[in-house]
């Protein structure tokens, strides 16, 4: 596989008054096409200082990034803002969707700063919020959602662009564990079906097994570069997704809907019954009651 | 992005803050409304001292004048006439020149009918037409030589109301029939009611106002050259040929002249020399005025004719025209540059109540640009993730400039909206006060130190906005919302994305 992500003697150092704090030291990296690849390490250790370089977010003090060839680390901000619109997807860990847009508009927001029609990013929008579970949630604002939702259509933004690269900071972290994992594995799957890189900073060890490489950072420093082999990845994933049931997120969604539907009409059904035994009540003697009853039969579809 | 987008995005952001983004437009409503009524008002005085002043004379009219010249200026005779004639956006210059011969004019059988005094005009039978009188009725001079003793003449249109009946005795009511003021606007403008009208034919449709009729009439100029030896008046009559009745809104001479050829005036004052013994210096040359009284300092009254007209094609080019002649050394006088000055005066007061229009425009402005750092501040957060997302930082800026633009059109449209409301309540201002029952009247011509002019023109618009103020009102609000809404937007630009989307 070709290197997608790939840096070289990358270092950050941030000056607090007269101190210095090396967040990165010296760090060579280098990451394959397609690959999901896990950031771990404890706090402080560096993970978004090293996520916000290779996205192109922050400028290292020294050393060099470079997506797909092209050096990051050089570009100004409007080259930076094309090539991010062309070939990068971001998930935050705090959602970040605009709270005045609905979800289909959130979702549409990158392809709207490319210059795409409305009609068009809107309908790729949707289909992109069907795929992960929330067809019916398109004219929602995020106010009006879970947090699993809106972070669910935080991952649908990210995917809109067919984008190269995904990165994600604790994209679950703000998430129950459940959620955690439905959410995980709509992400490896979305990613793996259109063979997108994917980076993504977690600090739960458990979840970082079920990426293709994990890298641990301590101190600003790589201190385990590990390429997990197919066969323990899958054993570790299915570790991690033994809970879950083999259903996608939008096939759930479906299900749902067909049980919602199935319970009005059970709730419908009940309602003329109740009506029609009211009508068929000696007290009320109004011929009337009967013909109520069955034009209420007659709306049942 | 595309500009739909760019609009839609800050078109909903202004609606999301709808309290504080009404307050701010209400800023501009004011700024604006101020400026475009303080501007209303000095151009409705404007307006007002232009139609004061055609009312008083023509705009593009330059009297010449031959005293208060300054020293060495030549004098102010027909070559000097003629170098006005060549001057650039001259389209007309005639002397205006009365003779200093007497004589009247008589008509009807017998010459029945009289006019003692015949105020004899000499001017430049081209000139008529192009200095703007107007002909009633027949032609203008052709100023054709029609020979001995046959003079052609323009009458002055209100002159037939100098004929008296010499049959009749001086305290007979029918001796003389009198011009008429009977309507507000004869009153108002010093022009009888009962002038003589003509329809196309050239046939006179009032006939019952007067003796007869000038254009079908013979009439006689009566030259008075000296007494006999008895003591009695010597006459030489002259036969008038009428082209034409002559009238001028604002020319009280020409409506009561009897106007003549530069070439006439000059024959009758050669016979009138040869007749009454006078030598004439070259002879055949009008009896211009010597250079007479006492030169005081620098000015000397230069010889020629006492007045000359010169007629400009342009009000605009007057300055000019007016300009090159005072350099010659002449003292002029026209309505323009009357015009000028009280216009001035009138720009000076409108600058000043401009200025206090422009200092609520001024707070306005700045309560955009709070209103925007503002919404930045709140929105640092959504800005950052917009960028993160790929947003490009022309399209950041171009989104607020485009709210605050807005911001500023929105209520120069109000603004110009109300400024319409209060031009309206200003200009029915007394009807609604005698509606009222309210004493007293407003004079704004008297803020702009033209207090006369409320008087002379009684009815004058107070306020008036035209297109074009509307145009630059709505302009210059925008212009004033894009402007304060720069560095706003050059702070949103400035935003760190990182540090926006931190979580926290
Ligand atoms: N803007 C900054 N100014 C100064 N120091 C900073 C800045 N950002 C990060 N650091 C420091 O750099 C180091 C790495 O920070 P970073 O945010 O990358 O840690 P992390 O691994 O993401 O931690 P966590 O898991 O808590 O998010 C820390 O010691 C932090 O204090
Ligand atoms: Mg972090």
């Amino acid at each position: 596989m070709p290197v997608m992500i790939r840096t070289e003697q990358l270092r950050k150092v941030y000056r607090v008054g007269k101190e210095k704090v090396v967040a990165l030291a010296n760090i060579d990296l280098e990451i394959e096409q397609g690959e999901i690849c896990c950031i771990v390490g404890q706090s402080g250790s560096g993970k978004s200082t090293l996520l916000n370089m290779l996205a192109g977010l922050e400028k290292p003090t020294r050393g060099l990034v470079a997506i797909n060839g092209k050096k990051v680390s050089a570009m100004d901000e409007n080259q930076l803002a094309v090539f991010r619109q062309e070939n990068l997807g971001f998930i935050f860990q705090s959602y970040n969707l605009l709270a005045q847009l609905t979800a289909a508009e959130n979702v549409a927001l990158p392809l709207m700063f490319t210059g795409m029609s409305r009609r068009k990013r809107m309908k790729r929008a949707v289909y992109e919020l069907k795929q992960m579970g929330l067809g019916k949630r398109a004219g929602h604002k995020p106010t009006e959602m879970s947090g699993g939702q809106q972070q669910r259509v935080g991952i649908a933004r990210a995917f809109v662009g067919k984008p190269q690269v995904i990165f994600a900071d604790e994209p679950t972290g703000n998430l129950d564990t459940h959620t955690t994992r439905q959410v995980l594995r709509t992400m490896l799957e979305r990613a793996e079906s259109h063979n997108i890189t994917f980076v993504m900073v977690t600090h739960e060890r458990e979840l970082s097994s079920c990426g293709d490489r994990i890298i641990t950072l301590q101190d600003g420093h790589v201190i385990s570069n590990e390429k997990l082999d197919e066969a323990t990845k899958k054993a570790n994933r299915d570790a991690l997704f033994a809970d879950l049931d083999e259903k996608t997120l939008m096939a759930e969604e479906a299900e749902q809907a067909e049980h919602a539907e199935q319970a009005q009409q059970a709730r419908f059904a009940e309602k003329v019954m109740h009506n029609v035994i009211q009508a068929d009540l000696p007290d009320t003697q109004n011929p009337g009651g009967n013909t109520t009853g069955e034009a209420g039969t007659g709306q049942n579809p | 992005m595309k500009i739909s987008d760019l609009f839609r995005f800050s078109v909903d952001n202004l609606r999301r803050r709808k309290g504080r983004t009404v307050l701010t437009v209400i800023g501009v409503v004011v700024g604006v409304c101020a400026i475009v009524v303080m501007m209303s008002l000095g151009i409705a005085v404007n307006l007002a001292t232009d139609e004061m002043l055609q009312n008083w004379g023509d705009l593009t009219k330059i009297t010449v004048q031959s005293y208060g010249a300054q020293q060495g200026t030549p004098d102010l005779d027909d070559d000097m006439v003629t170098k006005f004639k060549a001057l650039d956006h001259v389209v007309a210059a005639t002397p205006m020149y009365y003779p200093s011969f007497y004589g009247s004019v008589t008509a009807g059988n017998n010459n029945r009918y009289e006019a003692s005094w015949a105020n004899v005009i000499g001017m430049d039978a081209d000139a008529l037409e192009p200095m703007g009188y107007e002909l009633v009725t027949g032609n203008w001079l052709d100023g054709q030589n029609l020979g001995k003793d046959k003079i052609q003449v323009m009458l002055g249109v209100q002159s037939i109301f100098n004929f008296t009946d010499s049959r009749l005795s001086w305290n007979n009511p029918n001796k003389q029939k009198y011009p008429e003021y009977d309507t507000e606007e004869a009153m108002y403008s010093g022009i009888p009611s009962n002038l003589p009208q003509y329809d196309e034919n050239g046939t006179l449709l009032n006939p019952e106002n007067f003796f007869f009729d000038p254009m079908t009439s013979k009439l006689t100029y009566r030259l008075e050259v000296g007494y006999d030896d008895e003591g009695n008046p010597k006459y030489k009559d002259y036969e008038l040929v009428v082209t034409g009745l002559i009238n001028s809104n604002n020319d009280w001479d020409i409506r009561y002249g009897v106007v003549m050829s530069m070439t006439d005036v000059k024959k009758i004052e050669a016979d009138y020399k040869r007749l009454t013994g006078q030598s004439s210096g070259g002879g055949g040359g009008v009896m211009y005025s010597s250079s007479f009284g006492m030169d005081t300092g620098d000015t000397v009254n230069v010889g020629g004719y006492n007045n000359v007209y010169v007629k400009v094609d342009n009000v605009s080019n007057m300055p000019a025209v007016e300009k090159q002649i005072r350099e010659i050394g002449y003292q002029l006088y026209s309505m323009s540059s009357e015009r000028e000055q009280i216009q001035g005066q009138v720009a000076q007061t409108q600058m000043m109540m401009g200025a206090l229009g422009l200092v609520s425009l001024l707070v306005a402005a700045l309560n955009i640009a709070n209103t925007m750092t503002m919404a930045i501040y709140e929105r640092t957060k959504e800005i950052g993730v917009m960028k993160v997302l790929g947003c490009k930082l022309g399209n950041i800026r171009e989104m607020f400039l485009i709210e605050s633009g807005a911001i500023g059109l929105v209520g120069g449209l109000l603004g110009v909206v109300l400024s319409y409301l209060l031009s309206l309540l200003l200009n029915y201002l007394p009807q609604i006060m005698t509606f009222l029952g309210i004493e007293g009247n407003i004079d704004i011509a008297g803020m702009f130190g033209l207090s006369y002019m409320s008087q002379m023109m009684p009815d004058m618009q107070l306020s008036i906005i035209p297109i074009w103020l509307v145009v630059v009102a709505l302009v210059f609000a925008t212009v004033v919302g894009l402007l304060s809404g720069i560095a706003p937007a050059n702070r949103a630009v400035k935003i760190s994305s990182l540090e926006a989307i931190r979580h926290e």
